[in-house]
């Protein structure tokens, strides 16, 4: 559903993508990892269309996202780490908005917003200008503006910082209610916890590199090495002994 | 006091340092200083040649005189001053009172009125350095016009024109604390009412009491001695404005009256101490609860008023209903509409901006354009039609120059959304610039009303403020897309910033431009009694040479913004 190939990222002479690959299947909920600054956002950016890959191709689908960007966005819903609205327009109406924009047809977007502010519990403050919202309900509006145009993949950056317990249980059971029906999630974050929960696979990238990738399943054999706890697991791969961690579970 | 204010001062010309640096690391950066630099420059020189060339044609040419070219200077100044004024007052409320640093300075422990003293000088420079450059333009010309000694520069500089910039600055900021306080009782759109009238009513009251007709016809009752001394046609109350006073410095010492120019200056300087004492004493006892005030206007604003309800439960507006229009077509616009008037900054300045027209078609308009001089007609005509284009390149330069950056961190849904760039830059351009296009057929028809029997003039006054206000249009887009930034939301700030700076003197360019294209049909026209063919091509000519200007700068300007829009968000 989503592939990158050989993708890499330049700021002047800063490398912060460097030639990463990445293949994730459909259905897949993908977690990507990273300490700060390791280049998760600037690749999700380049995913999105926001940034322009300095060589290297994302397709999602079969279709890539350079030569078609149109094509490929109308599949991607984004959220991202910092939900900027629009300060002068109400919830609903950056709903409204948002669905026009994937060209939602009318009496389709009355239903999906009803459902989706069933779900996601905004009705209280739908009809507030946004500018008065707190980060959790901005949040709370960016995914439900994301998700209603049913899109085959979910990029979203930093789902749970900044969010009380209630907003933080609600996006993660609507991520995995979405997850649970096909649709693909490419998730970054820099919570463990979330990413142990909800993720099929991890990927951790580290000064624009990917170093270390597995399933949940092999996840949980390396933690059982490593005290049972993801983040001494995560302290070691990322204090550069990736390669160690891989070499010694190979054999 | 002193300690603290310099190390905020301190810290603020580190910033401008940083980012000024920083601009000019990369050849890119470096390459648009040095354009930015070279446009100034040439800017000021601009100013200076053609204030020798006005002074030249009033004094040689029209035979003025000396008293009636300094009026005229007064007058220009009176519009000077109140146009610094109220745009003091709107990039005050936006600096002083609105901006995110405030509300974090106000959060550390300076006392407020050495923050309330810091801001107001900031921004005063801020919302002054094109003035300051066509002073510098205007004094230089004219100095040198007159065989000024040297020491007349600096004098002329420092003790008359920053005093005179400084007191209609700072009484602009204390007229907001005023407003701001009396916020806190009446309704703020009675205030905003009452501020416009009292305006309109100095404008209009100005204009009557001086009544220029008057003077000129008083005047050219002594020709050929027009350089007598007319002080006893000066009406009364002048004496108490500061922009009668600038002129008469001046005049006085041109005339080697030394004494009397000197008193001038003396209470020009004294009237700025006096007002800026005033401001500190103001600023230091209501700046913080008009601080809060401030705050307070900001939700009312928010609230869902009349007008509010007026918008959604018509239909047109609301998001819910289905419009004829494409999706994506309809709910940009829709965002745009609601962005634009639920923005106090956006519509009081709009509201500003027609008080600003009704005043041009109510009175500028009604100018007697059968003068008996065909170069004076010809002058007359021409700064009406300049007038009009100058008020349309201060519409789009205020609306059109932000229309990108005001997106701010917002943007990041419609540049994530499956929408194709060419798309956002029409649904940004295209719905202000018909606006524009409107208003300025709608100037342009009342500006030919009492003229309206010159068919050629009007017929082509008509096709050029097309190809005028499309060129304007593309030059303040093109260059609010080249210098975008998405880290200020408030329009108020972009408009006002070195690019828009920029903008603005390209779009004075334009306007020489259209002076020197239209000059040769304009004065023809008037110097013949008939139509002629060769007249006619002349004026197809200057239409072809603008419509071709504003071609290319649409072009240019999308080309630029599309280039802008691609990039890195």
């Amino acid at each position: 559903m989503l592939k990158l190939a050989k993708v890499t990222k330049k700021f002047g002479d800063f490398v912060a993508v460097d030639n990463i690959n990445l293949d994730i299947k459909k259905g897949e909920f993908f977690g990507f990892l990273g300490p700060n600054g390791a280049g998760k956002t600037t690749t999700i950016k380049m995913i999105t269309g926001l940034y322009t890959p300095t060589s290297g191709k994302i397709y999602v689908g079969d279709i890539d996202t350079q030569k078609f960007p149109v094509e490929a966005k109308m599949r991607i819903g984004y959220v991202p780490d910092e939900p900027f609205l629009y300060d002068k327009l109400t919830g609903l109406e950056y709903l409204y908005f948002s669905g026009g924009l994937y060209k939602l047809d009318k009496k389709l977007l009355h239903e999906r917003i009803k459902t989706i502010i069933d779900q996601l519990e905004i009705d209280n403050w739908i009809n507030k200008f946004t500018e008065e919202y707190s980060r959790g309900m901005r949040q709370r509006i960016a995914i439900a503006s994301a998700l209603l145009h049913n899109p085959e993949l979910i990029v979203i950056d930093e789902p749970i910082v900044g969010l009380d317990p209630q907003s933080a249980i609600i996006v993660k059971n609507i991520l995995k209610q979405k997850s649970k029906e096909g649709s693909t999630i490419f998730m970054s974050t820099h919570l463990l916890s979330i990413a142990e929960e909800l993720c099929d696979r991890i990927a951790i990238i580290k000064d624009g590199r990917i170093i270390f990738e597995t399933n949940s399943a092999f996840l949980e054999q390396l933690k059982s090495q490593h005290d049972g706890k993801f983040e001494h697991l995560f302290l070691q791969i990322t204090q550069n002994k990736a390669e160690d961690i891989s070499k010694s579970n190979e054999s | 006091m002193i300690s603290d204010l310099l190390q905020l001062l301190k810290f603020k010309f580190k910033l401008s340092y940083n980012s000024a640096t920083k601009s000019i690391k990369t050849i890119g950066g470096a390459f648009q200083t040095i354009i930015s630099t070279f446009i100034f420059l040439a800017f000021g020189v601009g100013v200076f040649l053609f204030t020798k060339t006005a002074l030249h044609l009033v004094l040689e040419q029209l035979n003025i005189g000396l008293f009636l070219l300094h009026r005229f200077i007064s007058m220009i100044l009176f519009v000077f001053f109140l146009s610094i004024n109220a745009g003091n007052m709107i990039v005050a409320f936006s600096m002083i009172f609105k901006s995110r640093e405030v509300s974090e300075l106000m959060t550390k422990p300076i006392e407020h009125s050495k923050l309330f003293i810091f801001k107001m000088f900031e921004s005063i420079f801020y919302s002054s350095p094109v003035f300051l450059l066509v002073g510098l333009g205007v004094l230089a010309g004219y100095g040198t016009y007159f065989n000024m000694p040297l020491f007349f520069y600096p004098l002329v500089f420092l003790f008359l024109f920053l005093p005179f910039v400084f007191i209609s600055a700072i009484l602009g900021i204390i007229e907001l604390i005023l407003l701001l306080q009396l916020a806190r009782k009446f309704e703020i759109k009675k205030i905003a009412t009452g501020v416009i009238i009292v305006y309109l009513i100095s404008l209009i009251g100005f204009f009557q009491i001086t009544n220029p007709k008057n003077l000129v016809n008083s005047v050219m009752n002594y020709y050929p001695n027009i350089n007598f001394d007319f002080h006893f046609l000066d009406p009364k109350l002048l004496i108490f404005l500061p922009n009668h006073w600038f002129s008469e410095a001046i005049l006085l010492f041109i005339r080697n009256d030394f004494n009397l120019s000197f008193q001038y200056i003396l209470m020009i300087n004294l009237v700025f101490l006096t007002i800026f004492i005033a401001a500190i004493a103001v600023g230091t006892k209501f700046y913080y609860s008009s601080f809060s005030c401030a705050l307070q206007l900001k939700n009312i604003f928010s609230r869902h008023d009349k007008r509010e309800k007026m918008f959604r439960n018509n239909s047109i507006f609301n998001f819910t209903y289905d419009s004829p229009f494409e999706k994506q077509t309809e709910v940009i616009l829709k965002k745009e509409f609601y962005q634009f008037f639920r923005d106090p900054a956006q519509w009081i300045h709009l509201s500003v901006i027609i008080f600003l027209i009704i005043l041009f078609i109510t009175s500028i308009a009604k100018v007697d354009l059968m003068a008996t001089l065909p170069l004076m007609q010809s002058a007359t005509y021409l700064i009406i039609f300049i007038f009009n284009a100058f008020l349309i390149s201060s519409i789009t330069l205020r609306f059109l120059y932000p229309i990108i950056s005001i997106e701010a961190e917002a943007f990041w849904k419609i540049k994530s959304s499956p929408l194709k760039i060419e798309k956002i830059i029409k649904l940004k351009f295209f719905p202000s610039f018909l606006a524009t296009l409107i208003l300025s057929e709608v100037l342009n028809f009342f500006s030919h009303l009492p003229i309206r029997e010159h068919t050629i003039l009007f017929i082509t006054s008509s096709i050029n403020i097309i190809f005028a206000s499309t060129t304007l249009s593309a030059i303040n887009f093109g260059m609010g897309s080249y210098f975008i930034t998405f880290n200020e939301k408030n329009p108020v700030k972009i408009a006002s910033s070195q690019g828009a700076t920029i903008a603005f003197l390209i779009n004075l360019i334009y306007l020489i431009l259209l002076v020197i294209v239209l000059f040769i049909p304009i004065n023809e026209y008037f110097s013949q009694s008939i139509v002629s063919d060769n007249l006619k091509i002349k004026f197809i000519f200057s239409s072809l040479i603008l419509l071709i200007t504003s071609v290319i700068s649409l072009i240019i300007s999308f080309v630029v913004s599309k280039k802008k829009l691609s990039s890195d968000f």
